[in-house]
């Protein structure tokens, strides 16, 4: 995945100075200069930020989209109403009485048609949203916050998850609905570390963290917890059907075979695993640090 | 007498603990520059050989990192890569010692090369051994602090992983260390389950390591103690050398009553660059010397259940009122409540 959209819209960017220019040009070339002492410099402070805000949206928006149906509606939208705002801040400098009447009527036409434009991008926008929560199912629920990323997985962190505990340990103290969690450790990761290095080791943990995700129901969730640790959140679930969905998943990531300079690496995706029911009137903490002891009593006497 | 530096002495090589913190930030999403901001590095010093850094400037680094990933566990992950970067004459002597007594030794020779950050004393009560460590440099700021514990956490961690892998699972159970942590526990708790395998506990007095005594003198299966003293023989690239801050505390050890004047002709220097080199190093005399005394108390009560006349007489208090009221300065518990504390959590387990 490209990180940076820069480059990609050479096409777009060149649009939007053309229009610009255009539109500076045919100003100044149409209409007069006003004399220094009628212009009115709250207004100017005023409309020229109007102008260079709606700049900036432009500018955000190509930074963060790829090509596509939505950026170039939005792209258009927002060029649209940027014109407007840029003739209504020049007509501030030039005098618009004594131009083409057709030039004073054009000041609020293109934010007219932007607006449309940009409405329908959004109902667009709305439909790519709907496509993009399915593929972030097991990934998210009901709450986005991307500072909670884990830029190696990215999957969320161990803080996410500790919100989502919370959540559902007051709905099992209020509901007596129960869920379990799970900790699935990768087996002699440090190993795996030290010997192919750490680039591969971290691609390792995107890979197997994708795995998890793909082998979960509908409604868990994964997040990566620290180290070679990840941790899942089964709602309504008992301990016994937990375990089956992690038997599950496990015997999924131990297929997993990396490539290294064409060959395989065997064996470096056997996990350990282990979960917990959440019990009345547990706290978070406790719940995590009984589910790692467990995990670590298991790991030390197999 | 010991060579020792200071603060702002470039005597580090950059590519140990910077490198790495930098490499992983960026891996992370953070540009090397903010990683380096204030530190008057940049990022082509890093990959030469000769680039010598002090410890001002790594203490800037590890600050700015602590800011800028918190929730990462860099320090358990920089542990690991620590362990494997270290000199290899100093490592080889070290893995090769015979039982943990002589690791310990061997750490101590070969501090500077392995990890001059901090020091430990030692002590022992009936069936223990406690390390109890501090600062060797300066005193660091608390989020620094706390990255060094983690950092010399997981180093042993690793070192221990490393040395008793090769042995049946039993014999790992059986080298269980308890670390005492002076820190809170912190939000980022799951970085210590997943890197710890010891037992551990926060908001501790001191930063001690404790151990069954008979593990320290248990011969490991498969070392070989001659190869131990072989690698202590090669020569070493640099002249041995302790932290300022550690050596005015083994200068007060030595010399419990001496006054800022005897400590300071120690050092050839007048009495007041000692205060302001103490200062310089965020601490005094005072409170080193409190240092010292309080985390000897502690061992004296906590661990060997003296009383407090035992412990007055030990640290040469003139009082027992005196002790008591130094004790609670230092703790914020007087004696009596700390014993209370320790009874309740014994019977807690």
């Amino acid at each position: 995945m490209q990180s940076n959209f820069l480059k990609l819209h050479t096409q777009l960017w060149g649009i939007l100075l053309l229009c610009i220019l255009l539109t500076t040009f045919a100003v100044a070339a149409l209409a007069p200069l006003k004399p220094i002492d009628q212009i009115k410099w709250l207004d100017c402070l005023g409309e020229g930020g109007i102008a260079f805000m709606t700049l900036l949206w432009l500018v955000a928006t190509l930074l963060s989209r790829p090509k596509g149906k939505v950026t170039q509606l939005l792209f258009s939208g927002l060029t649209a109403m940027h014109i407007s705002m840029l003739l209504d801040f020049l007509d501030e400098f030039y005098n618009f009485d004594h131009a083409p009447s057709w030039l004073g009527g054009l000041e609020a036409f293109p934010a007219l048609i932007g607006m449309v434009l940009m409405s329908i991008a959004m109902y667009f926008w709305y439909q790519e949203q709907q496509i993009i929560n399915f593929m972030l199912n097991k990934k998210e629920r009901f709450y986005r916050e991307h500072g909670l990323t884990d830029f190696i997985s990215g999957l969320y962190r161990a803080d996410y998850m500790k919100q989502q505990i919370d959540k559902e340990l007051l709905t099992l103290k209020h509901h007596n609905i129960q869920f379990s969690l799970a900790l699935i450790d990768i087996k002699n990761f440090s190993k795996f570390n030290t010997k192919y290095g750490t680039t591969k080791a971290n691609s390792l943990l995107a890979d197997i963290g994708q795995i998890i995700l793909l082998n979960l129901r509908d409604g868990d969730l994964a997040c990566r917890y620290a180290s070679d640790r990840f941790i899942i959140l089964m709602p309504n679930t008992n301990l016994p059907s937990a375990n089956q969905v992690i038997a599950q998943v496990s015997s999924m990531v131990s297929q997993h075979t990396p490539y290294s300079k064409g060959h395989t690496i065997t064996g470096c995706s056997n996990v350990h695993w282990l979960c917990v029911q959440a019990q009345i009137n547990e706290q978070q903490d406790s719940l995590l640090s009984r589910l790692n002891s467990q995990l670590n009593e298991q790991k030390s006497t197999l | 007498m010991s060579r020792f530096f200071e603060i702002n002495d470039s005597v580090f090589t950059a590519h140990s603990l910077i490198l790495p913190i930098v490499e992983m930030a960026s891996q992370r999403g953070i540009a090397p520059d903010k990683i380096l901001k204030g530190s008057k590095l940049f990022y082509t010093d890093l990959n030469s050989h000769y680039k010598k850094i002090s410890f001002a400037q790594l203490h800037t680094v590890i600050f700015n990192t602590t800011k800028l990933l918190s929730a990462e566990g860099i320090s358990f992950l920089l542990s690991e890569r620590l362990f494997h970067s270290m000199p290899s004459n100093a490592l080889q002597a070290l893995l090769h010692a015979a039982h943990l007594q002589q690791m310990f030794r061997v750490s101590q020779l070969r501090q500077f090369e392995l990890f001059p950050y901090m020091f430990a004393t030692s002590y022992r009560s009936p069936n223990q051994v406690h390390f109890v460590i501090n600062f060797a440099i300066s005193e660091p700021v608390l989020e620094v602090r706390c990255f060094f514990y983690e950092l010399l956490a997981g180093l042993i961690e690793c070192l221990l992983k490393w040395r008793f892998n090769t042995q049946p699972k039993t014999a790992v159970k059986q080298h269980k260390l308890h670390i005492r942590f002076p820190m809170e526990q912190p939000a980022y708790i799951e970085q210590f389950h997943s890197h710890l395998n010891s037992d551990y506990c926060f908001s501790q007095p001191a930063f001690m390591i404790s151990l069954e005594s008979i593990m320290l003198r248990q011969k490991h299966a498969d070392s070989l103690p001659a190869m131990t003293r072989f690698y202590l023989k090669q020569p070493i690239l640099s002249q041995p050398m302790i932290g300022f801050k550690q050596h005015i505390s083994q200068l007060i050890t030595q010399m419990p009553k001496a006054t800022s004047e005897q400590i300071a002709q120690q050092l050839n220097i007048s009495s007041a660059t000692l205060k302001r080199k103490l200062k310089q190093h965020n601490t005094t005399l005072k409170t080193l010397k409190d240092e010292l005394q309080k985390q000897q108390s502690l061992i004296y009560i906590t661990e060997r259940g003296y009383s407090n006349e035992q412990v007055a007489t030990a640290l040469a208090f003139n009082d027992i009122t005196n002790f008591r009221r130094a004790f609670k300065r230092w703790t914020g518990k007087t004696p009596s409540e700390l014993r209370a504390c320790i009874s309740k959590s014994i019977t807690h387990y």
